[in-house]
């Protein structure tokens, strides 16, 4: 898949041949810095960029049907029904003169034509399988009235009001607390079970990954350069990135020796590189990582890299 | 000595690079160079002007087009092109001093006001809700009392008149300001009040104000040429574009042509300044500005890969 | 040890709700004093008293420190949107009667200490990445030679690859210019990283303070516990056994 955009620096080549597929009740992770283009491409699989300035390429198929080749009417029905998705943070992806109880039945009663009786009851029900009780009196309140946390729950009750296959969560615990961060992954982790639904996880943390998903997408500048397992690529990450990303979070016990970081920030997407985006960070890096584009290789069954020197080759 | 990261901006890290989308857009080109054609013609108008516009000769009243009088003559034979350029002097220098009156007053209260609420802000914001109730002609017909006829008297009265438009937006601009954490930052220096009020929060609400403000220079002139209409504005002989069209509209069905002149100025005026400020506007908020489409883009610098 | 902050009974009530609720502490000179809680637990309000940028309820606030500074969470809000980088340093040394050269010398030492050069003085804020954003934060508030730094979550808006860099940049800078540290978090690893002693925050009360390794090793109140399972765990997946033979297969 490749998304370009404009934008008034130029044009951002955001996502640039990434593939991924996804099974039914997987939970994938999709990791990288801020500016990789993560967020970009699981919004491109609801085409929620404007349309004017976005140029997609290659396919993303849900259950065989091509998105891209969608018209807006049945784009319209793919977005919640298809994939449901939730934001980074609640405060702005909600109406704030709305009462939430109304924003989620509002969804029902037009994309589901339910009466208001109906959607009321249902909505009530979704509040309920949130963990938003007493879903009465909860229904009535304004966002500004609820924690993040709360907030988040109930984004999470509109995007699954549909039932979709798909649940895409972008970045959706980054804003939390960390004790708030751990009852919505075990929320998302339960809803997934119970409906049976897959889960993709975007965020830069590779403790939620870790946390969350059965397998991973490590993204770096526009491009998958590693998927695999989560156990797999954990215990024996082949790209240079993956292995710098999982150094730098920070481990519980650890003092006094240093925390790693990745020295400088991905690169911007206003061209396309050439040889590998990860070479001037990269602490491998030989000469000719500057010139000659890397190409995927299988490290051992499904776990494939985009390096040509990966960690374990030494 | 450790590294935090890289300390060259270059390579991988973000750079500068050209804008794209353009503050020139078709519609900008058009209203700036109406624009300028307006100042060109009321700065020069001594230069421009073929005859002078306060000459009376009565034998050409109501004259047509000719070569002489390319706009034609008015009831009492002035010529109507040299009236218009002598006008436009008159009604945009009055303008401005409306809105200098309104900014002068209007903006370091309002400023004030947000920022530091209270007692302050409850007093002067009933001194505006007190000037608000009064009608601008009333202030308009007080200042005649006080200052005689003239333009004194209007500019004044309309200038007050908006003071509490203005100092409202500015104020409400403000407390918007007020609770942002680079307000907070500041304190945290020991920046003085002022300082954080003039130098920090007042350039983040420049590009509103300045909006209403250009919208604001533009309805002056309309509602000074309605002062100057009842007679409370600049007064006859001197050329005025509302003057012009006061005096007009008593024999506008003899000569229909002098009413729709000076109209016309008024209101490419006011349309060019709104969309010269606009157009500005969304240019300094790149968030904002006007792209063009990907075909046309790719046209213009070439395809890549 | 010298004490430099001793907070006593700090009371700091908002119309409804009861921010900070009694709280006493003090922190030694060179030592760097954690905060931990969640959002709302009242302890970024505990800092802002502290500098002075809040006046509280009741209680007090003794500092025997010479100038103190804080550092905001999110240095985007932090920096003002309409200026530049340098106009933003140089007025705080033009603030504080420093000369011009003067600034100008302290700025580029503690641009190269936190591996910046002097190009970023053109940038306006949002023309930076976070990491470099806050690191000039930090640079900014350096400039006066504070000996007291409140940290307001200096690191949770930032992405975890780049989230040391900064926390280092603290650890080394705290040496250098004998910093005492007032480090506000709601991450528990971080703080156990670089904090010295720990006070755990709720609902505007302390529920437990004491060394580092007391409330790390042997947490005491269900709060700091509940805390402290909540951290997302690289652990668990590192240590699962791996399938050895699934060996790396590299082909091309």
């Amino acid at each position: 898949m490749t998304v370009e955009f404009m934008t008034v620096r130029g044009i951002v080549y955001a996502v640039q041949g990434a593939s991924l597929s996804l099974k039914q009740g997987e939970v994938l992770g999709i990791v990288g810095e801020s500016g990789c283009g993560k967020s970009v491409m699981v919004k491109s699989i609801l085409r929620l960029h404007r349309e004017k300035h976005t140029r997609y390429g290659g396919q993303i198929l849900i259950e065989g049907r091509d998105v891209l080749r969608l018209t807006q009417k049945e784009m319209g029905i793919v977005r919640g029904t298809d994939a449901g998705m939730v934001f980074q943070d609640p405060m702005i992806s909600l109406n704030p003169i709305i009462k939430i109880g109304e924003q989620i039945a509002e969804t029902l009663r037009i994309r589901k034509s339910m009466s208001k009786r109906l959607a009321y009851d249902e909505s009530l029900r979704l509040l309920r399988q949130v963990g938003i009780t007493p879903p009465e009196d909860r229904y009535l309140q304004y966002p500004f009235e609820l924690s993040g946390g709360m907030l988040q729950r109930v984004m999470i009750a509109m995007a699954i009001a549909l039932r979709p296959k798909i649940l895409i969560a972008d970045e959706a615990t980054t804003a939390l607390d960390v004790t708030i961060q751990a009852e919505i992954l075990a929320l998302l982790k339960r809803l997934r079970a119970e409906r049976g639904m897959s889960l993709i996880v975007v965020t830069h943390d590779f403790g939620v990954v870790a946390e969350m998903c059965d397998s991973v997408c490590v993204m770096y500048a526009g491009e998958i350069v590693e998927s695999g397992s989560v156990e797999r690529i954990f215990a024996s990450p082949a790209h240079p990135y993956t292995k710098a990303l999982i150094d730098s979070v920070p481990r519980p016990g650890t003092h006094g020796d240093k925390l790693s970081s990745i020295p400088g920030m991905p690169p911007d997407l206003l061209s396309v590189h050439t040889g590998c985006a990860f070479y001037p960070r990269c602490s491998v890096a030989e000469k000719c990582c500057e010139t000659e584009r890397p190409e995927l290789h299988s490290a051992g069954g499904a776990h494939i890299v985009r390096c040509e020197r990966p960690i374990w080759k030494k | 000595m450790r590294q935090y990261g890289k300390g060259n901006l270059q390579g991988g890290e973000l750079t500068r690079t050209t804008n794209v989308g353009t503050l020139f857009t078709p519609a900008m080109v058009a209203a700036s160079s109406i624009l300028l054609l307006i100042l060109i013609g009321t700065i020069f108008a001594g230069f421009l002007a073929p005859y002078d516009p306060e000459a009376i000769d009565l034998s050409l009243s109501y004259g047509p087009i000719t070569p002489e009088h390319i706009l034609g003559t008015d009831n009492v034979g002035r010529d109507s092109l040299s009236r218009l350029l002598f006008g436009g002097r008159t009604a945009i220098t009055n303008a401005f001093l409306v809105v200098g009156v309104t900014v002068s007053v209007g903006i370091p209260l309002g400023l004030l006001c947000g920022y530091y609420g209270g007692a302050l802000d409850g007093v002067i914001m009933r001194i505006w809700d007190v000037i608000l109730s009064f009608p601008p002609l009333l202030l308009g017909f007080l200042f005649v009392a006080m200052f005689g006829r003239g333009s004194t008297a209007s500019i004044l009265a309309l200038g007050i008149a908006w003071i509490p438009m203005i100092s409202r937006l500015a104020r409400n601009l403000t407390i918007a300001e007020r609770n942002k954490t680079y307000v907070l930052a500041a304190k945290s220096f020991g920046f003085s009040d002022a300082r954080v009020i003039f130098r920090h929060i007042l350039p983040n609400c420049t590009s509103t104000l300045l909006a209403e403000l250009t919208v604001d220079i533009g309805y002056a002139i309309i509602v000074l040429a309605s002062l100057s209409f009842l007679g409370l504005g600049v007064q006859a002989p001197t050329s005025d574009w509302g003057l012009m069209l006061q005096e007009s509209l008593v024999y506008v069905r003899q000569s229909p042509l002098q009413t729709v002149i000076p109209s016309v100025a008024i209101g490419l005026m006011i349309v060019s300044l709104n969309i010269v400020s606009d157009s500005i506007q969304l240019y300094l908020d790149p968030e904002q500005r006007k792209l063009p489409s990907f075909e046309r883009f790719l046209k213009k610098h070439g395809t890549h890969s | 040890m010298e004490e430099m902050i001793r907070v006593e009974n700090l009371k700091k009530y908002y119309k409804k709700t009861h921010a900070v609720d009694g709280v006493s502490f003090s922190i030694e000179k060179d030592s760097v004093f954690g905060v931990v809680g969640e959002s709302g637990s009242g302890k970024t309000t505990i800092g802002k008293c502290i500098l002075g940028l809040e006046t509280p309820t009741e209680g007090a606030v003794r500092r025997r420190a010479g100038r103190m500074q804080m550092i905001f969470q999110n240095p985007y809000a932090s920096f003002n949107p309409a200026l530049s980088i340098g106009t933003a340093l140089r007025e705080v040394g033009a603030v504080h009667k420093l000369t011009r050269a003067e600034t100008q010398q302290r700025v580029s030492q503690l641009l190269e200490q936190v591996s910046l050069t002097d190009d970023v003085l053109k940038r306006k804020p949002k023309e930076m990445s976070g990491g470099q954003l806050q690191r000039l934060a930090i640079v900014r508030a350096l400039l006066l030679r504070p000996e007291f730094i409140v940290a307001d979550e200096p690191v949770s808006a930032l992405d975890v690859s780049v989230q040391a860099q900064v926390i280092n940049l603290f650890a080394d800078l705290k040496k250098e210019y004998g910093l005492t540290i007032l480090f506000i978090s709601h991450d528990l690893t971080i703080v156990e990283y670089i904090c010295d002693t720990v006070a755990v925050v709720y609902r505007g009360h302390i529920v437990e303070m004491g060394e580092k390794e007391q409330i790390f090793g042997e947490p005491s109140h269900p709060y700091t516990k509940k805390l402290l399972a909540a951290r997302p765990g690289l652990e668990r997946i590192v240590t699962k056994t791996l399938d050895t033979n699934e060996a790396p297969l590299y082909n091309i």
